[in-house]
């Protein structure tokens, strides 16, 4: 996999107030990276960091191979930023707002006008688009704001929050959008509260609380708390259930009907002896966790 | 420094601050009103010159140079005096348009998407200083061309015409220009500071009225001294400089995201 974003070793204080500590991460092309963490954790911090809008107090990143301290403009322009803020000029209106930034990303007059029309119809916002923006909804600034990030085709795209406070439908769109992007190859740094849509969309999350408490893929963050177990659920005669789990040497905990044990390649001659015992099993499944189980086990 | 970027800020900036109809309508009607009131005053003041012996003895030791009538002596005094105080349309036009300029990214939060795309904080900034500064300077040229036009034609009666001197060239090209400048700084320096165009006006005001007390009753005494004039003009660029120096540091990028509330 091609390294896409290096983060080495970065710190940032404000004054005497350490924001971000001992940062260490890399992000693949291609990869959709969650970055998780509750208020004042850092994440709006690294993004800040990482569009070059402001500078680390120590630690290196390396954006596609390329030093962002010194090209910190060349690396702006292929980035693309979702504010947590949409942050448009509400007296222009939609085309108004979205030419300034284009043209701020080095876009001609064309290309400009194309890529308007085609983003516009996509995000359904065509209709509106000679409405000032301050009479827009929520979810209509969101989408525009998702429009202004991507539309100069970054290599890297930033979102910051891109789902805070928009209703299910609105939410769905910027996710799948968001997928879509990957499709397309682009590397996308996600941060966010929302713990089911990290959980859906990302390939690895990094924990945060200014420092990374832990890096991985969902699944992988999930065995390394919870480990792999499963569940078998019985309708009757707990004792003799005991009987046979402590004679096959399995650790196990039993609640109420449910055995609670570490995944063992000997499950299936397990339930095979309970059957056989004439205990009626009901169910077995693998005891699932969120990620937001997860996350709240690491941040305690 | 990219100019084009520069640019990109200027004209959205100018466009942003016409949609605002207060700031219009007072580009409009400042300038005309304060324009009325100088005409009417200075037509006033050439109905009413008294005779040569009313001269007072300070008129004719500082006016010896002015090669004209002891009424026209006068005329041109007042007329020169005048032509400073029009440098409160300026003043006043650039505090109120780089008020709106810097409060109005703050309140809309488009600073942060602004510094993440390929502009520099240079570019930023000219683009906001420049803002301000052309059109109020081109709404100026007009009222001192009103002004100037209207004095000589006054003038005539006295067998000369005011307008162009060197002084003239001194206040139009270099005093007015860089003042107002001064008075952009100003405004875009407590305008990091304020949460509404209003405030960031107020702070600029309350700095502004002592410098003007002191530079308008220097001007008025020696309006006519072109030596002077270029001395005061100096002090303003100096000002000018240090101020911009200050107001670079306060539109470092990592201010405006973090502390600019």
């Amino acid at each position: 996999m091609n390294k896409m974003i290096e983060v080495i070793n970065v710190e940032k204080k404000f004054g005497e107030i350490t924001v971000l500590k001992n940062i260490n991460f890399n992000i693949n092309k291609g990869e959709i990276f969650g970055y998780l963490g509750p208020n004042g954790a850092g994440k709006t911090t690294t993004i800040r960091i990482l569009t070059g809008i402001i500078e680390p107090t120590s630690g290196e990143i390396f954006i596609d191979r390329i030093d962002l301290k010194h090209n910190k403009k060349l690396i702006r322009s292929k980035s693309g930023l979702l504010t947590e803020n949409p942050g448009f000029y509400e007296r222009f209106n939609a085309i108004e707002n979205i030419k300034f930034f284009s043209k701020l990303y080095g876009l001609n007059d064309n290309d400009i006008k194309s890529k308007i029309e085609y983003y516009f119809k996509l995000f359904n916002l065509w209709d509106h688009r000679s409405i000032p923006v301050g009479a827009f909804s929520k979810g209509m600034k969101q989408k525009l704001s998702l429009i202004r990030a991507i539309i100069h085709d970054p290599e890297y795209i930033y979102l910051d929050e891109p789902t805070a406070s928009l209703d299910p439908e609105t939410s769905n769109i910027v996710k799948t959008f968001i997928k879509d992007l990957k499709k397309q190859g682009k590397t996308i740094f996600l941060s966010t509260h929302n713990l089911f849509e990290a959980e859906e969309v990302c390939d690895r999350v990094a924990i945060l609380n200014r420092e990374i408490i832990e890096i991985g893929r969902p699944d992988e963050l999930k065995s390394k708390i919870f480990g792999n177990r499963i569940v078998v659920e019985f309708e009757n005669e707990p004792e003799k259930v005991k009987n046979i789990l402590s004679t096959m040497g399995i650790n196990f905990k039993i609640e109420g009907n449910k055995i609670i044990m570490d995944y063992e390649k000997s499950i299936s001659s397990l339930i095979k002896n309970l059957i056989n015992s004439g205990i009626d099993v009901s169910y077995v499944y693998r005891e699932n966790h969120s990620l937001e189980e997860i996350y709240l086990e690491m941040v305690k | 420094m990219n100019m084009k970027n520069v640019s990109i800020i200027y004209h959205k900036d100018l466009r942003e601050i016409m949609t605002l109809r207060t700031v219009k309508y007072s580009m409009i009607i400042f300038p005309v009103l304060f324009l009325s009131i100088l005409l009417f005053i200075l037509y006033f003041s050439y109905l009413n010159l008294g005779s040569s012996s009313n001269i007072p003895d300070y008129f004719n030791n500082t006016l010896k140079a002015v090669p004209y009538s002891s009424n026209g002596k006068i005329f041109y005094y007042l007329s020169m005096n005048y032509l400073i105080f029009l440098s409160i349309v300026p003043l006043s036009l650039a505090s109120t348009i780089s008020s709106y300029s810097v409060v109005g990214e703050k309140q809309q939060k488009t600073i942060e998407p602004i510094l993440a795309t390929p502009i520099d904080d240079r570019e930023f900034f000219l683009g906001k200083l420049l803002a301000p500064l052309f059109p109020t300077l081109g709404i100026t040229y007009v009222v001192i061309a009103i002004y100037s036009i209207f004095s000589d034609l006054i003038s005539i009666h006295f067998n000369y015409i005011i307008y162009p001197n060197i002084s003239w060239a001194i206040v139009v090209f270099l005093f007015i220009p860089f003042s107002t400048i001064l008075m952009v700084l100003l405004t875009l320096l407590f305008s990091s500071k304020a949460v509404d165009p209003r405030s960031s006006q107020q702070f600029s005001a309350i700095i502004l009225i002592p410098i003007l007390v002191v530079f308008f009753l220097s001007m008025l005494i020696y309006s006519i001294e072109s030596i002077l004039l270029l001395l005061l003009t100096a002090i303003v660029i100096i000002g000018d400089f240090l101020l911009f120096r200050i107001t670079v540091k306060i539109f470092d990028r990592e201010t405006i995201v973090t502390r600019w509330k």
